[in-house]
């Protein structure tokens, strides 16, 4: 709990970590584009940052506002060199879906919300295909789209464990 | 100060769920405008895009170093425990090699006699640089890299990027301290080519599958699986002659083209914009004649 006379330092430390939900997601959407030396890793791009901001549109959607996630989404699409625009809908539709979605996530067994994040990955694997398909007049094969999903899902226990659960300790109370 | 706690959640509730349900539609709604947008006015997006890669370069160059390392420590260990059989490999391919630096060697000098007979002037020296690849963006739908260098490093739109001796692809997308090379399997990629025996033209263009396609390749032309492709340079800015791939499969008029250059794992890109005249080594090439092989 905030002390009762709360010294600058420490207001500047908890509004920092306040910051954290988005700085991680961030670093996640870096991480995607990184040459790791991963054969298939840049093609793949394993959606990391769909699942950050699926998390804490859940947990902490306080921390990660519609605002955030249009950003952090299309930092994501300027970055990958995607259409500009279909990681950012992706993002604000997730996170305006998510957002209410507390009660039934949270203080939950961890694989209601895994199981919960698999149509989100789907579908956010489909409109991003759809986006593409439409704005090229070309439908590349859905296949692609498919296993990208698919690795989104069964990298989502790792991703949350490893990076989201420990951050979402350290931070302050809503 | 308890009892303003107690209500204010009653208060502000409904008017937060409404600000932020109103913020989502204004946000879907740009996004969709910015889809469109892109497609109507691609050149604002690819500056705006440029810029953004820009801004990350610093940062992801000096996430490069430990990744550097990392990809080292892993490649030493798989040479040192592979070492006996590299050797062999390399032996036998050393000897090739220098039977192919006779065959070279006397093409050159050939050449240049030639060259001297017609009066053809030789075209202008490769500007070279070589620069990381910094980030390998693109997700499903774009083969693209990044590299570490931009204008301020003498680079161009239209420049050619080599990895190692295949062409990688070339620069679509330029910002101060950073580049976009759209590589030659990317959906959008059109790289005009000659099959190098017979000399017909040919584009090869790309799907985002592995291996790109030949387009407009002349119905009666003679193509045979192994066939060398080479770029054509028409447009000027790309050099001619760079090493593309080699016709992989033929099926149902379907021409397959195997990159020559290994774009799954770049490190490295060189830029190229006019191709010299010798892919010698410098200690036996002419100083004058030095190609983007040539530079140590």
């Amino acid at each position: 709990m905030v002390a009762p006379h709360p010294t600058a330092l420490h207001r500047l430390d908890q509004n920092a970590r306040r910051l954290l939900p988005v700085v991680i997601s961030l670093v996640l959407a870096l991480a995607v584009v990184l040459p790791i030396g991963l054969p298939q890793w840049g093609i793949l791009a394993p959606p990391l940052l769909l699942i950050a901001v699926f998390y804490w549109s859940i947990v902490r959607p306080d921390l990660m506002p519609p605002t955030a996630a249009f950003v952090l989404g299309l930092f994501q699409d300027l970055l990958t060199g995607g259409p500009l625009g279909s990681g950012a809908l992706i993002m604000v539709l997730t996170q305006w879906t998510m957002r209410g979605q507390q009660r039934y996530l949270i203080n939950r067994p961890f694989f209601l919300m895994w199981a919960a994040f698999s149509p989100v990955a789907i579908i956010a694997g489909v409109l991003d295909w759809l986006v593409y398909a439409l704005l090229n007049f070309h439908a590349v094969p859905i296949a692609g789209a498919l296993v990208r999903v698919v690795l989104g899902i069964v990298l989502f226990p790792v991703v949350t464990w490893l990076v989201l659960i420990p951050t979402h300790r350290t931070l302050p109370a809503g | 100060m308890a009892q303003r706690t107690a209500f204010t959640p009653t208060v502000t509730l409904p008017s937060r769920a409404f600000g932020e349900r109103f913020s989502s539609v204004i946000l879907t709604m740009t996004a969709v405008a910015l889809i469109v947008t892109g497609r109507v006015d691609p050149a604002l997006v690819e500056h705006v895009r440029s810029k953004t890669a820009d801004f990350v370069t610093p940062l992801l160059t000096v996430i490069q170093q430990p990744l550097a390392t990392a990809r080292d420590v892993v490649d030493r260990t798989e040479g040192i425990l592979n070492l006996a059989t590299e050797n062999a490999r390399l032996r036998e391919e050393n000897e090739n090699l220098k039977k192919w630096e006779a065959t070279a060697l006397s093409l050159e000098a050939q050449s240049r006699v030639l060259r001297g007979m017609v009066n053809l002037s030789p075209s202008a020296p490769a500007i070279l640089r070589t620069e990381p690849v910094i980030a390998e963006p693109g997700g499903l739908y774009a083969r693209s890299v990044l590299i570490g260098g931009g204008a301020h490093d003498g680079l161009a739109k239209g420049q050619a990027a080599m990895a190692g001796v295949g062409l990688a692809g070339r620069i679509t997308e330029i910002g101060a301290w950073s580049a976009r090379v759209l590589l030659i399997t990317d959906l959008n990629s059109r790289i005009p080519v000659i099959l190098e025996g017979t000399r017909t033209h040919a584009i090869l263009a790309g799907d985002n599958s592995p291996s790109p396609y030949l387009m407009y390749l002349p119905k009666a032309a003679a193509v045979l699986p192994g066939d060398r492709l080479v770029t054509a340079g028409h447009d000027g800015v790309f050099p001619t002659g760079l090493p593309v791939g080699r016709v992989a499969s033929i099926e149902n008029a379907e021409i397959r083209v195997e990159p020559i250059a290994d774009l799954d794992r770049l490190e490295y890109l060189e830029l190229v914009d006019s191709v010299a005249q010798s892919a010698l080594t410098p200690e036996i090439a002419p100083a004058e004649s030095r190609g983007f092989f040539g530079t140590p």
